[in-house]
């Protein structure tokens, strides 16, 4: 008797926290990263995501099965980075047999395909390889088919919006407690660069920060004002891109890298162990990858003209970092291994290996394998001599 | 004045005086080329003293390590390949013009340079690395099958069918958009690395200037102006009229083809090495003739010398505008070759109404 009370009681105050977690769902608005006000869906069983690279941040509050609400999404996760879908794929099958609503591109993306999946909630990101909020005939016509759209932010602002975007995940996909844990492990990750770096009076080396390595032919593809140049600003050091490249990106002259060399060499890393054949010029890192693949891929990589006579180089201050890091919860990973490189002394009893494993053990559905950071071997900086 | 002094000479008197004239001003266009190239040699963001560049040029291995890469490595293949690239585009559009006998003729409006970006896009696109050779010269590879094709096409038309000189060069126009659309396609269906890959190839550039490839372009250079220049006469007859040429014994057919195929060879191999770079090929010989003439004796080479000084000009101009970041060639040449063609398009037609 005094157990069927009790698990009546309990039953009930089951049901009164679900109505009042939905009435304040239906009440409830959220300010997204576009600064959109919008009301949160009564349902979100159903997700589109407007890229595939979302996974991973998904995956930190859908911790049992990433791929259970996810109703469509485009291509460009298995395209630019297929090592680390194969991993969410292998754990999580039916991903593959998700509809993929586009390419790698805005344009490629699909409105009569995403409205016809029906979902209740649309995550963009503000820019990338999806729709973005310029696009606002896709907008207008997802949100007359009744999807709530909201957009979160990993790349325009890397270090500021992180945060930020995984909170108003957590509210859109009722996972609010499961997003607080990762945002006071990440505040708690970024603070310990931040922090030290405060007490730095002078300005930190010169990098030459190289965007995908091997992309090209030519010389020299850098970041500057966004993407990695943010993680480079906040792990202290000095962009020689900035003040000559104006935007996000551009291209470095190959004369002006050789005439005012930089500290220290860092390049983004967009090979896999697939295309090390095809595109020997690429640099190796990501799911998968052992170190010495990845060192030898460095190596290889700064033998080209120009690279290959740059002081950094010549004394083993060349390193490369995986490129996705630049779109990914876990760019304060990247903060912290370019600020090691930058500042050893400083930062001699940080182990970002350590930060990275334990964001993969608490916060991932898949083990961390593979590197995602080399730096060149001192052989083989002397090889280059 | 001169025309009094003129009237007294014979004939041959003063076709020698013209033909002297004409022989100076192509070597005063060589002397403004050499200027250039120097001056383009001069310029960069290192800010290198041209003494030191002089110095450089004879005895490199007295130079710092970092500046004689900048020298033998970046400044000077840069350059050299501008001249090469530009005197490629000018000689071939010379010709086009000529066979064609339509002014708008130019490996970039009739879809030389569409069909060669879709083929190295398609290289980009599918990871062709021609049989493990690397897609070092995968790309140029396919590059200059396109234009290879292009040129084909056009050649099907005008010789196979017989089409008039207006229809080939109406096909042409057709032939760019149609490229020009595959290309579109091509990005469409490439993924965001590829993407910026193909804009970054169909922009132009010299950064991919080596040694090896300056070395093959400009022994197709040089094949292609004797060649060319052999058959002068024959060309010069043609513009007089095509009844006129062949009265006088000239081929036109075979002419013609014999010049579409070095079009292709030249305009192929120099879009294989930077890209697109357009208007070089179309505005090199106007501005050729409007100094020198129709004689094509003068009329070739000086296209070839006017191709070559524009793209150095703007080879200058990619580096002073942006210093110290890659300004794309080919948005230079578009940005200043426009306005040039203009003008010139002005001028003659204020002539033709006066």
């Amino acid at each position: 008797m005094k157990n069927t009370r009790r698990l009546m009681l309990a039953g009930l105050g089951l049901a009164w926290s679900l109505l009042a977690g939905q009435a304040q769902a239906a009440d409830g608005l959220v300010t997204d990263l576009a600064a959109r006000t919008v009301r949160l869906p009564a349902s979100s069983e159903r997700i589109l995501l407007g890229e595939g690279r979302l996974i991973p941040a998904l995956a930190i509050l859908e911790r049992e099965d990433v791929s259970r609400r996810i109703v469509g999404m485009p291509g460009d996760f298995e395209q630019l980075d297929p090592a680390g879908y194969a991993q969410y794929a292998q754990r999580f099958p039916r991903l593959r047999t998700v509809a993929r609503t586009g390419r790698t591109t805005a344009e490629s993306f699909s409105v009569e395909k995403a409205i016809a999946l029906k979902p209740d909630v649309a995550i963009f990101g503000l820019e990338g390889h999806g729709p973005s909020p310029n696009d606002r005939e896709t907008l207008a016509r997802l949100s007359a088919a009744g999807i709530v759209v909201v957009f979160v932010d990993f790349r325009k602002e890397p270090l500021q919006n992180t945060a930020r975007s995984m909170e108003i995940m957590g509210r859109v996909l009722r996972r609010d407690k499961e997003a607080a844990a990762f945002v006071a492990e990440y505040t708690a990750q970024l603070a310990r660069v931040t922090r030290k770096l405060a007490t730095l009076k002078t300005p930190g080396p010169t990098v030459f920060l190289e965007n995908r390595v091997g992309l090209g032919e030519e010389c020299c593809a850098t970041m500057s004002n966004g993407l990695m140049g943010r993680l480079l600003d906040a792990a202290g050091g000095v962009n020689m891109a900035k003040g000559l490249v104006p935007g996000a990106f551009g291209m470095l002259s190959l004369e002006q890298l050789v005439s005012r060399p930089p500290d220290v060499y860092i390049g983004t890393a967009i090979g896999s162990p697939e295309t090390a054949a095809r595109m020997p010029m690429r640099i190796v890192l990501g799911a998968g990858v052992d170190a010495k693949t990845a060192q030898d891929s460095l190596a290889r990589a700064v033998q080209r003209k120009g690279i290959a006579t740059l002081p950094a180089v010549r004394q083993g201050r060349a390193h490369a970092v995986w490129h996705h890091f630049y779109n990914s919860p876990f760019n304060v990973v990247a903060v912290q291994v370019l600020a090691k490189w930058l500042h050893p002394e400083l930062f001699r009893d940080l182990e970002p290996q350590q930060t990275l494993a334990m964001f993969y053990q608490r916060f991932q559905p898949v083990p961390l394998s593979g590197q995602y950071w080399t730096t060149l071997a001192p052989a083989a900086a002397t090889a280059s001599r | 004045m001169n025309a009094l002094l003129m009237n007294n000479l014979s004939l041959a008197q003063r076709y020698a005086a013209q033909v002297r004239r004409r022989l100076t001003v192509l070597a005063l266009l060589l002397l403004a080329l050499l200027l250039v190239f120097a001056a383009d040699l001069g310029t960069g963001p290192s800010g290198i003293a041209w003494s030191t560049v002089w110095q450089g040029l004879l005895a490199p291995q007295a130079l710092d390590e970092g500046t004689r890469v900048i020298l033998w490595d970046v400044r000077l293949p840069y350059a050299v390949m501008a001249v090469l690239v530009g005197a490629a585009l000018g000689l071939a559009g010379a010709q086009m013009q000529t066979v064609l006998n339509n002014p708008l003729a130019s490996p970039f409006t009739l879809g030389l340079s569409a069909a060669a970006t879709v083929g190295a896009s398609l290289a980009i696109v599918t990871g062709f690395t021609a049989w493990g050779l690397g897609p070092d010269i995968a790309l140029p590879l396919c590059a200059f099958g396109g234009a290879v094709v292009a040129a084909l096409l056009i050649h099907l038309l005008a010789w196979r069918w017989g089409a008039s000189v207006n229809a080939v060069v109406l096909f042409g126009i057709a032939l760019m958009f149609s490229f020009e659309a595959l290309l579109w396609l091509l990005q469409f269906l490439a993924d965001s690395n590829a993407l910026q890959q193909i804009v970054f190839w169909s922009m132009g550039s010299l950064g991919r200037s080596t040694w090896p490839k300056i070395g093959i372009l400009a022994t197709v250079v040089l094949v292609c102006a004797a060649w060319t220049q052999s058959q002068a006469w024959a060309m010069t007859a043609l513009r007089s009229g095509e009844d006129h040429a062949r009265s006088s014994g000239v081929d036109v057919e075979r002419l013609r083809l014999v010049s579409l195929v070095r079009v292709s060879l030249l305009s192929g191999t120099a879009l294989a090495f930077v890209g697109t770079i357009g208007f070089v090929g179309l505005v090199g010989p106007h501005i050729a003739r409007l100094i020198l003439g129709e004689d094509h004796r003068f009329y070739l080479p000086a296209s070839a010398l006017a191709g070559a000084l524009m793209l150095s000009c703007a080879s200058i101009l990619s580096k002073v505008l942006l210093p110290g970041v890659v300004l794309p060639i080919g948005i230079v040449t578009a940005l200043v070759g426009v306005p040039v063609f203009m003008l010139l398009v002005l001028r003659h037609q204020g002539g033709l109404r006066a």
